[in-house]
Order: structure tokens, then sequence, then C-alpha cells
């Protein structure tokens, strides 16, 4: 299984829309048969899933953007995020 | 008193587009009469449909049927669906389907398409489905991944090819499935018609889950397999649809607005039609969605149940089918007062265990053709 650690790129995979959902105004990933409710946190992290920039550069935009927030416990959540899209194969591995 | 229950919000729309269908599988989920409601909604009751579901909540739609190809209409729906935002899943047999209308299909907007497939084997496959389709869905499966759409491969499970869990799961990774649904038979509609030839033994079930299982564990991340046990085979009946007209709708061919595949066998039921009503009127009004949401219907023993909350008492058409009443606690459960009726389907099946698939003695009851 592929390990998702500070270096690792993540894209969401093209079956995964992410998507504002304007009933509950909060973030959802859609994919087949299936949809994912984000909340804040999690949605922060997802939009940033887009081929361009490592877990750990996530992590220190995050950092930046929440002032006073410590970027290791941030970057623990979005590896564990990331490794839960992982599993449910939400993620663009190619 | 038990106050009424706030009206949930639907996530899913089921989009039955047609019973038309060249495959005659003997568990289809279509109603038997299905030949009697040829009245299908136009393709501007459709669009008006899918603009009403999603602004009830719906984000996810399948087109499904019937054989949805069928209608030559399926492009301008699948465009309008995707223009209101829902995430198109095509649910398919692939039959009849040419390269260049998937090509089509995916330019307007589908998403995801799911692929049925009968056996791994071509000639059981064949005499399944009651039509030499096999060759054509391995081919159709190859262009799905081609044009880079999700992929599901979907095999409803029954005695004839419960054992073929390994090869099942081979063929979907040589076609490149994302998913593959593994989903044993309901026995309701055609399905409970064919009951005696389809029901597995529990033997066949256990061995078939015990493969399934490591083959979850291997591909996770990689292809999502699901295998989905009867309830027949449970103490406790399954959470059928997440509950009665609660996270999914369907419309049916007619126009009817129904909570799930085989409501329409409800006989005690009348379902309202989208082309008298608006679908918000209908899924906070109709008296035949009302009938079974929420709790206040149930009696005992689910009234009392610490269990109601997670299962909803368990399946209505099949309370209905096996019990005459359709509030009655499912059969599957061990609580019910009913469940003789599914004890002895399975004495039936360890009984005639050794027909079928070896002998070639299976006799489905299958349904008629009608073309395409």
């Amino acid at each position: 299984m592929l390990v998702i650690d500070a270096a690792f790129v993540p894209r969401l995979a093209k079956k995964a829309r992410l998507k504002l959902d304007r009933h509950a105004n909060k973030y959802m990933i859609i994919y087949p048969e299936r949809g994912l409710e984000l909340n804040d946190a999690a949605a922060a992290i997802a939009k940033k899933c887009d081929g361009s920039r490592s877990v750990g550069v996530i992590a220190e935009e995050l950092a930046a953007e929440h002032e006073g927030a410590p970027r290791n416990a941030i970057e623990q959540d979005v590896i564990t995020f990331v490794s839960m899209l992982r599993d449910k194969g939400l993620l663009d591995l190619r | 008193m038990t106050a009424a229950p706030t009206t949930p919000r639907p996530y899913t729309l089921i989009a039955e587009l047609t019973y038309r269908c060249p495959l005659r599988c003997p568990y289809c989920s279509n109603p038997i009469d299905y030949q009697a409601h040829k009245n299908e909604l136009s393709t501007e009751d459709w669009c008006r449909v899918f603009g009403e579901a999603e602004e009830l909540g719906v984000v996810q739609l399948h087109l499904t049927g019937g054989e949805p190809l069928a209608r030559k209409d399926l492009e301008l729906l699948a465009a309008r669906a995707r223009e209101v935002g829902l995430y198109v899943n095509l649910v398919t047999s692939g039959i009849p389907l040419t390269r260049e209308r998937l090509e089509g299909l995916a330019r307007a907007g589908v998403d995801h398409v799911q692929v049925s497939v009968q056996s791994s084997r071509a000639s059981l496959a064949d005499e399944i489905a009651g039509y030499p389709g096999h060759t054509k869905k391995l081919e159709v499966m190859r262009w799905v991944k081609e044009l880079d759409l999700p992929l599901t491969m979907n095999v409803v499970l029954h005695r004839a090819n419960l054992d073929e869990v390994d090869e099942l799961v081979a063929l979907a990774e040589a076609v490149g499935a994302d998913r593959l649904e593994l989903a044993n038979t309901q026995y309701l509609n055609w399905a409970l018609s064919n009951r005696d030839v389809l029901l597995p033994t529990r033997e066949q079930i256990e061995r078939a889950a015990d493969k399934a299982a490591p083959h979850r564990e291997r591909l996770r991340g990689k292809m999502d397999v699901l295998f989905v046990k009867p309830d027949y085979f449970g103490d406790t009946p399954k959470a059928c649809m997440d509950g009665w007209a609660r996270r999914f709708l369907q419309v049916v061919p007619d126009g009817r607005v129904v909570p799930c595949h085989a409501a329409t066998s409800i006989t005690s039921l009348v379902f309202d039609d989208v082309r008298t009503q608006s679908l918000k009127q209908i899924w906070e009004t109709s008296p035949a969605l009302l009938a079974y949401r929420g709790e206040a219907w149930m009696q005992e023993p689910c009234r009392s149940c610490d269990k109601r909350a997670l299962d909803f008492g368990g399946c209505r058409c099949q309370a209905f089918a096996l019990t005459g009443d359709a509030a009655a606690t499912d059969p599957a459960c061990h609580l019910s007062s009913n469940r003789a009726a599914i004890d002895a389907a399975h004495a039936g099946a360890e009984a005639g265990a050794d027909t079928g698939a070896a002998t070639g003695t299976r006799r489905y009851l299958y349904r008629g053709r009608t073309a395409p």
C-alpha cells in the first residue's frame, strides 16, 4: 500500500468531483454512486489536492492561512485525510 | 404519540427510464407485469424531474431501466442531468452500444458507467441473461476504460455463479474496473419467482464471502470490492434503502414516484405521478411515501426494538411479498413471526443443491422478450 508522507503530491482522481453542496453549504466529494460530506478543515485540504503541491506544502499553506496553528499537527491531519482518500480509491495515482 | 417525521433529504435519484431490455435475467428487479406499463415519460418530463430532484437535494443520479440505452434521448437526458450538477451514473447491460454512442454519452456528461456481467464464463453468462451478450459486454468495458471513465462491474450472485468469486475478481481486474459489486440476489419480483433455482446454500454463501474478503483487502485503494450478503442468510434484516423514502427516490418509466426498485409490487399502495404533481410535492406529501417513512407505522416487534433506527424494520416489499402485510416485520428478522417463510426457502435450497450448474438442469422463468 502506498505510503502517504510529506513528499507525496496528492491529486483527486478524475472520477471524484469536489463540489460545494448548495443545500448544506458544505463541500462534498461525489464519486461513483457515493458521496462524502466534508467538514471545513477537510474541505480546505481537498481543495489543495490538485497535483500541484505536496502534503508538506499543503500543511505549510494551511498553517500560514490559520496563524498560530501548529504546522506539524496540521501535516498529520493532511496525511490522515489523504490516506483516507487513498483507501477509498479517490486519489489519482498515475 | 410520535411526532410526524421531518421530511428527509434525498441524495440519490434512481431514474428507471424504460422497462425495455434485450436481456431477460431471471432476477430482474422490474415488476412482473412490466409490459403493462408502456407509457414512458417524455424527454421534457425527465429533464424537469432532474431539475426538481436537484432542488430537493439530490446529488447522485442513476440512469437505469430496463436498459437505458433503449431510450434514443439518453444523450439529451445525461446532458441535462449534468447541467444541473448531478453526478451521472449510467447503469447498463452494455447492449446495444457502439463505441461512437459511448463517446457521445461521455461527451454529454456521463460520469461513471456500471456494466452488468452475469458470469465469468460466456456460456453460463449468456444462459443466465437469456441473451448472447457476454462477449459484447467485455468489449464495452474495454471502451469505458479507453475513454477514461470510471467503471463498475456489477454481478448479481446466485446459486449458478456464486462459486466464481475468484474468476469474477480476475475478470474485473483484467478489464480495469474501479469497482466490483458482487451483489447477492434480493428475492423480490422476478427473483422471487425464480427463488427455487437461484437461492444458494448457506455453505456456498459463506465460501464466497470468505473468498471475497482477501481480494477486498488486496485491492483496497485500487478497486473497491463490495460483497453484499443476502438478507436471507442473516438474523437481522437489511437496512433496506437506508429507510423507506429517506435517502433514495426513484421514478419508474411511467412517472410514478417510488422509494425503491420493487415498491410497485406492494399493491396496497398508490404511487403518485410526476406528470400531475411536482417531485417536491410528491416527496413531501405522497401517502405512499409517507406510509413507511419514519417509525410511526411500525408494529411489534419493530416498534420497541432497539435496532429499529439501524435497520428501519427491514424491507417493506419483502414483508408484503411473504406475509401480505407491508407493515409487518421483515421475515428476514429472527424476531419475525413469519421467519418460517425464509427458513422453508433455505430448506428447499439445501435439498436442491445437487441440481443446477453441473447438470444443466436449471429452469429459469425468463421475462419475455421485448423489442429494444
